[in-house]
């Protein structure tokens, strides 16, 4: 499982099938495309993905910092 | 409520032995006493059920209305506040649709057409402990009048000692068939409905919520989440479609 799969299946159990979407159009205007995202800016991907699917700003912090925290368990950050 | 329907007949069985209950009145007051105590703790129990319920069901009618700045949040049993995990799920989604394709439009397809009662649910729980309670107090009455019981203590050996057993063993057989309903009534449906809200939440959308016509709230709030995950499907053909492009 790579960064961007970690991504996507935990931002979906938080906001939705749509969150998917999020990501990848976050992708898109960062200028990569799934398969050549560059690691060093994943970080900055979970940020953006995450303020752009989750609308409860209280929320969007922890939510990023746990996602950041299974992708570095993972080995991928 | 289990212990509660094992532990009543057993306090009625001592306290119609103790006092060698042979008088009919005192056979119908202790069980109407006990029937009262009963009538609250069903109350309380239909409460924990259709509360919860009915506030979640008001949360998917707000989304439902396009109102997507409210926060679901119901507490309860673990099924419930799973579909309420969900529903908040589903309601985020339909926001991203909202911000990325200006889609605030959920329709009520289903939710609309159909009118839904929400008595059967009441009945369905509040039924079963009544019929209980009314058997097991027809079952002291005919144990412990003097006409019946009578009869019986000359032929029966034992019958002072056997009588309040058959009436804790009624209460406990009682208790485990009227929970199994229960479960199978009330509870599954419940479970069922949170297990297919928690897959169309994330990535199933296919699957169609479907519950008994007879469950009041609980049916209602099917055919609402159903309407609320095929506006889901729609946002995402929407923007399948738009990716394709």
């Amino acid at each position: 499982m790579n960064e961007i799969d970690i991504l996507e299946k935990e931002l979906v159990a938080v906001a939705g099938p749509l969150a998917k979407f999020v990501i990848k159009k976050q992708m898109k205007d960062m200028g990569f495309d799934r398969d050549d995202f560059p690691p060093e800016k994943i970080s900055e991907l979970v940020d953006l993905s995450v303020k752009n699917a989750v609308f409860d700003r209280s929320k969007q912090r922890s939510i990023a910092r746990d996602i950041k925290r299974k992708i570095k368990a993972n080995g991928n950050l | 409520m289990a212990f509660l329907m094992v532990v009543l007949p057993m306090f009625l069985a001592i306290v119609l032995t103790y006092f060698n209950a042979d008088d009919s009145v005192f056979v119908i007051i202790v069980p109407s006493i006990m029937f009262l105590i009963l009538i609250v703790f069903i109350i309380l129990m239909t409460d924990t059920i259709v509360s919860p319920m009915k506030k979640l069901l008001a949360q998917v009618k707000e989304i439902q209305k396009g109102n997507l700045d409210i926060e679901v949040h119901v507490t309860g049993y673990h099924e419930i506040e799973s579909l309420s995990k969900s529903v908040e799920r589903m309601k985020n989604s339909l926001l991203i649709a909202f911000h990325m394709l200006g889609e605030r439009d959920i329709s009520k397809d289903k939710s609309e057409k159909n009118s839904v009662s929400v008595f059967p649910l009441y009945f369905m729980i509040t039924l079963p402990f009544f019929l209980y309670w009314i058997s097991l107090t027809l079952l002291a009455g005919v144990l412990y009048s003097s006409s019946i019981g009578a009869d019986i203590e000359n032929t029966v050996p034992y019958w002072w000692i056997l009588r309040p057993i058959l009436i804790v063993a009624y209460g406990f057989f009682t208790s485990i068939i009227v929970s199994k309903l229960m479960t199978r009534k009330i509870g599954s449906p419940i479970k069922e409905m949170a297990v297919i809200a928690e897959k169309a939440s994330m990535h199933d959308l296919d699957t169609d919520f479907t519950t008994d016509k007879n469950l009041g709230y609980l049916y209602e709030l099917s055919l609402r989440l159903d309407d609320l995950k095929n506006a889901i499907k729609r946002a995402v053909e929407h923007m399948e479609k738009e990716d394709s492009i």
